[in-house]
C-alpha cells in the first residue's frame, strides 16, 4: 500500500510537471479511477498493464483531437473511453 | 443563531434527500448481490434527462419522471453487462461512471445555464407554522416530503413481500436461489431497474430542486458517498435515513460555514462529507461482515 501510494503521488507529480506545468484544483480528471480499471484489464500483470495504458492514452488522446477538430465537448472523451471499457468487459464474459 | 441553525437544519434534509433516493437505489442493488459504482453516472443522466424535460416541458414533474425513466434505462446498460455478460462489477461499474459523465455533458451542453422554476415548494398549511420545526421539515418539495414514505416503502418491499425474499436469496446464495426454481438473472435485472429509477430521482432532484440548474459532473461525487452510506446504513433502507440526514447536515454545515464567511479554506470545507465518510466507515466498516450480503460482487454461472 505504502508503494502504491508512493506511484499514486508520481503519477500526479507527473501530470502537473509535465503535462499541464502548473497547479490546479481539478488536476486529474478521473486518472484514479482509469488507473483502477487498467490494473483491471491487466489483470495485475505489469506488460499487461503497458498495453491497456496505452490503449486508454491514446483514447483519451483522440478524444483531444475530436474535441480540437470537431467542436465536440471535452467530456466526450469519456464516451469514447466507457465504450472501450463496456466492450473489453463485455467480452471477457465467463472468464472468471 | 437561530437563523443559522435553521437553515442549517433546513439544508441538511433538502441535500440528504438526494442522497437517500441514491442510497436507497444501491441498497436494492446489493441486496440483490450487485455493487453498481455507476451510481454517480446513473445520478447524472437523471439530472440531465430531467433538467432537459423540464425545459422543454416547462412541467417539472415531467422532469422527475424522465429522469427516473433516463436512469432505468440507463442503469440496464450495467445490467446487461454484469447480468448477461458475468462482467466483473467494480470495473463496470466505474465505466458506467465514465459513461454518464460524459454522455450527459454531450446532450446537456445546449443546456448549461438554462433557468427552470425547478420543483415547487409546497409548504404544508399548519404545520409549516411551527416555530423552527416547520421551515426545516415542512418547507420543502414534493419530493422532500416522499423521500421517508420511500425508504419505507423499500424496507416493506424488501422484507416483507415475496419479491423482496427471492431478491434478497438472490443476494445471499443465488444457486440456492436458482435450485428452489427462481430465476436470479430476472430478480437482478429487477433490481437494477428500480435501483436505476431511484438513481434517476436522486439526480433529477439535485437538477430540478436544489441547483435548479444544470453543470457537467453536477454529482460532484455524491453517487460514491452514497455507496459509502450503504455500508455505514448496514443495507438496512430505514437506517439510510439517518445517514442521509447526517451527510446531507455535513454537506449544509459546509455551505453554511462558507455563506457566514468562516475563514477556512473552502477546498477544506469541500472535504467535510468525505472526510466523514471516512471516519464512519473507519468506525462501523468492519460491520460489513455481519451485514453485507454473502454473494455481493460475486458472478453466478448456472452451472455452477
Amino acid at each position: 500500500m505504502l508503494i502504491g501510494g508512493g506511484l499514486a503521488g508520481l503519477a500526479g507529480m507527473a501530470e502537473v510537471s509535465a503535462i499541464q506545468g502548473r497547479l490546479r484544483t481539478s488536476l486529474s480528471p478521473g486518472y484514479g479511477y482509469t488507473g483502477f480499471l487498467i490494473s483491471w484489464m491487466a489483470s495485475g500483470h505489469p506488460a499487461g498493464i503497458l498495453a491497456a495504458a496505452l490503449l486508454l492514452a491514446v483514447t483519451t488522446a483522440g478524444g483531444d483531437i475530436l474535441q480540437m477538430t470537431q467542436a465536440l465537448p471535452g467530456s466526450v472523451v469519456n464516451i469514447l473511453m466507457a465504450v472501450t471499457l463496456f466492450a473489453v468487459l463485455g467480452s471477457r464474459s465467463g472468464a472468471r | 443563531m437561530i437563523a443559522v441553525l435553521r437553515s442549517l437544519l433546513s439544508g441538511a434534509v433538502l441535500s440528504g434527500t438526494p442522497l437517500l433516493y441514491a442510497t436507497l437505489a444501491e441498497v436494492i442493488g446489493e441486496r440483490a448481490g450487485v455493487v453498481n459504482l455507476g451510481l454517480e453516472g446513473v445520478m447524472l443522466i437523471g439530472a440531465v434527462a430531467g433538467f432537459i424535460a423540464a425545459v422543454e416541458t416547462g412541467s417539472a414533474a415531467a422532469g422527475v419522471v424522465a429522469g427516473a425513466l433516463a436512469g432505468a434505462l440507463f442503469n440496464m446498460i450495467f445490467a446487461f453487462l454484469v447480468v448477461t455478460r458475468r462482467a466483473n462489477q467494480l470495473a463496470t461499474g466505474l465505466a458506467l461512471m465514465f459513461c454518464g459523465v460524459g454522455l450527459s455533458a454531450l446532450i446537456g451542453g445546449r443546456y448549461v445555464g438554462s433557468r427552470i422554476a425547478g420543483l415547487p415548494d409546497l409548504p404544508i398549511p399548519g404545520l409549516d407554522g411551527i416555530p423552527l420545526l416547520g421551515p426545516v421539515l415542512f418547507r420543502h418539495d414534493a419530493l422532500v416530503y416522499a423521500a421517508g414514505p420511500v425508504a419505507v416503502l423499500v424496507w416493506w418491499a424488501l422484507f416483507r413481500t415475496r419479491w423482496g425474499l427471492v431478491l434478497r436469496s438472490v443476494g445471499e446464495n443465488p444457486t440456492a436461489a436458482f435450485a428452489a426454481g427462481r430465476n436470479p438473472y430476472l430478480v437482478q435485472y429487477q433490481a437494477l431497474f428500480v435501483a436505476g429509477l431511484l438513481g434517476g430521482i436522486a439526480g433529477a432532484h439535485l437538477s430540478l430542486a436544489l441547483a435548479r440548474t444544470w453543470a457537467e459532473w453536477m454529482t460532484a461525487g455524491r453517487g460514491f458517498i452514497a455507496v459509502a452510506l450503504v455500508i455505514f446504513s448496514k443495507w438496512q433502507p430505514l437506517r439510510a435515513i439517518a445517514g442521509a440526514l447526517l451527510f446531507g447536515g455535513a454537506i449544509s454545515l459546509q455551505l453554511q460555514l462558507q455563506a457566514i464567511g468562516v475563514p477556512i479554506s473552502p477546498f477544506l470545507l469541500d472535504m467535510l462529507p468525505y472526510v466523514l465518510s471516512l471516519v464512519a466507515l473507519a468506525a462501523w466498516g468492519g460491520a460489513r461482515r455481519h451485514a453485507a450480503p454473502a454473494s455481493l460482487g460475486r458472478v453466478f454461472q448456472r452451472s455452477g
